[in-house]
């Protein structure tokens, strides 16, 4: 008996005919891989205000796959939603097989409309808790410097403090030294003062500056951590919305599976009713109807 | 055993990190007081002599105080001795703190150690 084992010479070419496939099917694996949203953000955004913040990773989020193909089943939604608008305005138009058409168009119009409604929803739920893990990783980073910061907190107070009341009493200062001393400003002293004032001025330009107005409500949050909290807070009831849309979702689905079933039995009515004019199958089911089939032959 | 060589490394490298954060602008601006100092209470000077090496020393002293004031780095520092050094901001910038209170720099360092003017001139007179 002969076995029909490869041999030596044919291995490699099953081994190169096997990796092929493998990568092939590995690259289709890739390819099908659902879309998703990686932030590719640093942790300095945690410098920036809240609004400035969130832009940030907006616009993060605007240059990810998942985005594009929100935007993609926008775009097929809005089209469906059109669909189905026309088709309903235009309905009564249309008598006998063409109505049962229409009919039949709107219904898988609409069936499209909840596929691709619930697709979205899947990636706003995708985005929403990429963005929460986000958040939640950003608060972590926040808590952790402030905790390092709390050590130097009183060294920096008083700096702070020392600076102020320094700052006070410079320009005094510098009359002062130049009349009781009798002497010339240094080097030092005199670049000193023109980059004090550049950058009070500069300081001041940036103090007033419309984008760094500071939420002044009373509601206001007090520190990074909060407001970082409070970006959660307002994802996770966005997810709750969702959770609520997705209900809705299923109450259509209800409806329409309804209004398929009430198309179904409207076909199937008709269908009866056309078959009546046709000769009834009953007729022929007594010997006496088929008397005449025997009879003319 | 390795632990313990560890750890007196990292103590070792902790002590010299923090006192390397203090060295600098606070160092000068120590050593250019205790200048001013010793000018003040040199009895081999007269009162003009002393006048002109306190009026250079008070040009040189604001410029340090003004560089220690604006040291970023000393805001990263966790030593007691900054601390200590900002808390104390009477008797540490001393150009500064006179200008604020409307003295000369050698009254306002004499009353911050309590000597006051009064105090002075009882001194003299007492036999």
């Amino acid at each position: 008996m002969r076995h029909n084992r490869p041999t030596g010479s044919h291995r490699p070419f099953m081994m190169a005919a096997l990796t092929g496939i493998a990568l092939t099917l590995s690259g289709q694996a890739l390819a099908s891989s659902p879309p998703s949203w990686q932030p590719q953000i640093s942790e300095k955004i945690l410098v920036l205000p809240q609004k400035q913040l969130e832009r940030a990773i907006q616009r993060d989020f605007a240059a990810s796959p998942l985005a594009s193909d929100m935007m993609n089943v926008d775009q097929q939604i809005a089209s469906e939603v059109t669909n189905i608008q026309s088709l309903s305005e235009n309905q009564h138009l249309y008598e006998g097989e063409a109505a049962i058409e229409v009919k039949h168009q709107v219904l898988a119009a609409k069936r499209a409309y909840i596929g691709l409604m619930g697709e979205q929803i899947g990636m706003k739920r995708k985005k929403l808790q990429t963005k929460l893990r986000l958040y939640r990783h950003l608060t972590r980073t926040a808590r952790r410097n402030d905790s390092n910061l709390a050590a130097r907190r009183e060294i920096t107070a008083a700096i702070d403090a020392a600076q102020q009341r320094a700052g006070t009493v410079e320009s005094e200062l510098r009359e002062e030294l130049f009349y009781s001393t009798n002497l010339p400003e240094s080097k030092f002293g005199e670049d000193y003062a023109a980059n004090r004032q550049a950058i009070e001025s500069l300081r001041s330009a940036i103090a007033n500056h419309p984008l760094n107005k500071a939420d002044g409500s009373i509601d206001a949050p007090r520190n990074k951590i909060e407001e970082l909290q409070r970006l959660a807070m307002s994802v996770e009831a966005q997810l709750a919305i969702l959770d609520m849309e997705d209900e809705v979702l299923g109450h259509m689905a209800k409806l329409l599976s309804l209004d398929a079933m009430a198309f179904a039995e409207e076909v199937a009515e008709i269908a009866y009713l056309s078959n009546e004019e046709a000769p009834n199958d009953a007729e022929f089911r007594s010997p006496a109807a088929g008397v005449q089939l025997f009879v003319n032959f | 055993m390795t632990r313990n060589i560890i750890q007196t490394c990292l103590f070792a490298s902790a002590i010299l990190i923090s006192a390397s954060a203090v060295a600098g602008s606070l160092e000068n601006l120590e050593r250019e007081r205790s200048i001013m100092v010793s000018h003040l209470l040199d009895a081999d000077l007269n009162v003009a002599q002393r006048q002109e090496k306190i009026a250079f020393s008070k040009r040189r002293l604001a410029d340090l105080e003004r560089i220690a004031l604006n040291d970023k780095a000393l805001k990263e520092s966790r030593s007691p001795l900054v601390l200590k050094v900002f808390k104390n901001y009477e008797m540490s910038f001393l150009v500064h703190s006179a200008a604020e209170s409307g003295r000369s720099m050698s009254t306002h360092w004499l009353e911050g150690i309590g000597l006051s003017t009064s105090d002075l001139i009882n001194a003299r007179s007492t036999p």
